[in-house]
């Protein structure tokens, strides 16, 4: 198991990178983390320092997220910044234009009936600043449809009662824009600028 | 005008499209071509509400051609009995799944994989000390569960001696908790099946198994008859009851079975009504549900069909009494001589949510739609001349019929000669006229053309969205690839320098002029295509052979030597050689229209018309433009 590369560095193994504020929501990083993970691709988080440092906008997701990107050996990044609001980025794109965003949470962000005090007590513990990678699964573009039975709806089927929690589907976004699948287009983000 | 020689404008009031083609006739009847125009039909055709429509093409092709409209002398219309056409669909079959038998269910992302079969368990049973069931146990997961407390509860419970077979989950969190468990057999090695959003209704207590396929995989156990009689233990009887799940879950990645004592799937046959056609002496019923070809067999051995009735409260039944009730609005007549001309029925499919399911399957029904088509032969369009005339100030009159125009038009299409027949492709319905050799013309109208092809598209992908179903028939489709390139559907790839949105990323689009939009759908590109030129093959291909019969001297299509095909749907960019395929056959030269050479599809009757009254003797001439 390899730890988080060298500190702002750039990890050796294929992963999304994820750079967020040092006082980024932990809930929301925590499923940003699982949405990837979800999806079978490999991802690496830190928290930039300079993040509230820099000028006026450097410390927003987008800008965060852009500099993950160009970090990221699938060119695929994620920005947190201090309020949970959460940017997708990829490196090829316009700096100003990512590929999907997520507002910030409007207040705390509810999480399951046991929220977790740190990120996660799993065997297999992505930690603050190194998320351990799922073993990186190829996520088969969808099957053919079957002949009778098939869903059409998966997501409109799922639970409408408990939201989706903030940061699942950006991570599921940047996890997706890796494998070249649809990103998620219902719920709270939103693709493009 | 000072040379002599009048403005005329010839216009044709179609369907969905009203054309208008302005023209210059000198004294020895030479035709300058000025310009054209196009505009919406106002109204059902051949009735007085044309007359907005075909002010406004008129004036149109006069600002194109840049003439005053005070110079003009004569307006020349088509003489258009009302065809009105309607759609139908009937549903004929339905997928019940009664007492929560089984979940076929393609999650993006389900976790582990392999077979697991045991006893369902809800997963609060296994909170805390209480001793864990005995048995292979599946667990059941409500929504509301955090993914690292499922994954800790199902160690702690491995750990104190719960036989875990495997998991369904209500969240998207297969992959998560397959991660995190560690217990034997070694994590992710056991089927999780996520996304199942009635999770609450999986019965509990009762034997079942889960299949989770490896990726791009289908299942192979719990699809299988036999393979649901192993893993169950039944007898022959019970399988024969089981064979429509395993039927249904054909194709599947994933799949849960639940065996409950009186679960069933079915697959019935939902009795739709009857139709009734007449003609030829005779009058035969056929039940809809028998499908389209019972239905165009019968109506073979009706023509020529006299009238159409279907049973009242059916979709059937009610589109062919809207169709003749509209006809009754627009022409005055009473209903009871309007009679029902043509139909077309074509078997399709409807993908419909399954009864009782719980993750939101979809069952693909089958159904038949219908096209209907009535005509009248009282034509107000003396009505329509007159408003015209008074409302451009000029002379206006009907130049001549419909069909003959047409020909007339498509004459002038380079390489054409007579025998010709003309094939205009429009929305509601499909047109064939001939002109033999001698001079005879004749003419048919069938029902389904453009907007049958649009509602089948429509149905098909369930899209449930005409104006995306509309852009799915006009342009190609192709799938966005990267940020930066996309797949044509015949493989090709086209590179953009400014990155294309995020919201087309990695989906199968259409691409119309505007840019590529997206197509809702989970299917591929190809699956997509093969739907678009199925529905315009079987109502185009279909329909253009049935109307050319109609109007071949005995009935023989190798009686005819050229076709040109006219209308809207002629301009579509595979309709035109999917019929020259079609007849290519019959030792035919067929092609898309080209009036004049320069006026492609369109045009023909408008320009006819024009073409038609330059011909006439001086004399007659004269005295329409005193009148």
């Amino acid at each position: 198991m390899t730890g988080p590369a060298r500190h702002g560095g750039t990890p050796e193994r294929p992963s999304i990178v994820v750079r967020h504020h040092p006082d980024a929501p932990v809930a929301v990083l925590r499923e940003v983390l699982a949405g990837a993970e979800e999806e079978g691709v490999p991802v690496l988080a830190w928290p930039d320092p300079t993040a509230g440092a820099g000028p006026p906008g450097d410390g927003g997701a987008v800008a965060l997220a852009h500099r993950a990107a160009r970090r990221s050996p699938l060119d695929t990044g994620v920005g947190i910044d201090v309020d949970g609001a959460v940017a997708v980025h990829h490196a090829k794109l316009p700096p100003r234009g990512p590929a999907f965003v997520e507002p910030a949470p409007a207040a705390a962000v509810p999480a399951g009936p046991a929220p977790p005090a740190a990120v996660s007590t799993g065997p297999a513990p992505p930690a603050a600043v190194s998320a351990e990678p799922a073993p990186p699964v190829a996520v088969p573009d969808e099957p053919a449809p079957p002949a009778a039975v098939s869903t059409g709806a998966t997501s409109s089927a799922a639970v409408p009662d408990v939201p989706t929690p903030p940061g699942r589907r950006a991570g599921a976004a940047a996890a997706r824009i890796v494998t070249g699948l649809p990103l998620p287009l219902d719920g709270p983000g939103r693709c493009g600028p | 005008m000072d040379d002599g020689s009048r403005l005329v404008v010839g216009v044709d009031i179609g369907n969905s499209t009203t054309e208008a083609c302005v023209a210059a006739v000198d004294a020895a009847g030479r035709v300058q071509r000025l310009g054209s125009a196009l505009t919406r039909t106002t109204g059902v055709k051949g009735t007085p509400d044309n007359t907005d429509g075909a002010v406004t093409a008129v004036r149109r092709a006069l600002e194109g051609a840049r003439r005053d409209p005070a110079g003009l002398d004569l307006v020349l219309l088509n003489e258009a009995t009302p065809v009105i056409s309607g759609l139908a669909m009937e549903t004929i079959t339905e997928t019940i799944i009664t007492e929560s038998t089984m979940i076929g269910h393609n999650p993006s992302t389900p976790g582990g994989g392999g077979l697991g079969a045991g006893t369902t368990v809800p997963i609060d049973d296994l909170v805390g000390d209480a001793p864990v069931p005995g048995g292979p146990s599946i667990v059941v997961v409500p929504r509301g569960w955090d993914f690292d407390r499922v994954a800790a509860v199902l160690n702690d419970a491995v750990g104190r001696g719960l036989e875990l077979v495997a998991a369904v989950l209500a969240h998207d969190d297969a992959v998560l908790v397959a991660n995190r468990l560690t217990g034997e057999p070694a994590g992710g090695a056991i089927p999780i099946v996520d996304e199942v959003g009635a999770v609450e209704r999986v019965p509990l207590g009762m034997a079942a198994a889960v299949e989770v396929a490896a990726p791009g995989r289908t299942i192979r156990t719990l699809s299988d008859s036999y393979g649901l009689a192993s893993v169950f233990g039944l007898d022959p009887d019970q399988t024969r009851q089981v064979a429509p799940v395993a039927r249904a879950l054909t194709g599947n990645r994933s799949a849960v079975v639940v065996r409950t004592p009186s679960g069933d799937v079915s697959d019935r046959r939902v009795p739709v009504g009857e139709l009734v056609l007449t003609g030829a002496g005779k009058t035969l019923r056929v039940d809809v549900d028998a499908g389209a070809e019972a239905i165009m067999d019968l109506l073979g051995r009706v023509q020529p069909l006299e009238d159409a009735t279907g049973e009242p409260g059916t979709h059937v039944g009610g589109m062919l009494a809207q169709v003749r009730d509209t006809m009754t609005d627009v022409t005055g007549q009473p209903a009871a001589e309007i009679r029902i001309r043509d139909v077309l029925a074509i078997d399709t499919f409807v993908p419909r949510e399954v009864r009782g399911g719980l993750a939101g399957e979809v069952a693909l029904e089958n159904a038949v739609a219908l096209a209907a088509m009535v005509r009248t032969s009282r034509s107000r369009m003396q009505v329509v001349a007159d408003r015209v005339a008074g409302a451009l100030h000029c002379s206006a009159r009907i130049g001549g019929v419909e069909g003959e125009m047409a020909v007339r038009g498509a004459l002038t299409t380079p390489g054409t000669d007579r025998p010709i027949a003309v094939l205009d492709m429009g929305g509601g319905s499909t047109d064939a006229a001939l002109l033999t050799a001698d001079g005879a013309c004749t003419a048919v109208h069938v029902a389904g053309a453009g907007e049958l092809v649009t509602k089948l598209i429509d149905s098909e992908l369930a899209l449930d969205d005409r104006d995306t179903a509309e852009q799915v028939k006009w342009y190609p489709l192709a799938k966005v690839e990267s940020f930066f390139h996309v797949r044509h559907e015949d493989g090709t790839v086209q590179f953009f320098t400014e990155p294309l949105p995020a919201h087309v990323f990695a989906r199968v689009v259409v691409m119309t002029p505007d840019g590529p939009v997206p197509v809702p759908t989970r299917h591929p590109v190809d699956h997509v295509r093969r739907v678009r030129r199925e529905a315009k093959r079987r109502v185009f291909v279909v329909n253009a052979l049935r109307a050319l019969r109609q109007v071949a001297p005995g009935g023989s299509l190798r009686m005819l030597e050229f076709v040109v095909l006219l209308g809207g749907s002629a301009l579509d960019f595979e309709i035109p050689e999917m019929i020259a395929d079609a007849l290519a056959g019959h030792g035919i030269v067929c092609g898309t229209g080209n009036v004049h050479g320069t006026e492609g599809p369109r045009n023909a009757v408008a320009s006819g018309l024009v073409d038609a009254w330059a011909t006439e003797p001086a004399g007659e001439q004269a005295g329409e433009l005193a009148s």
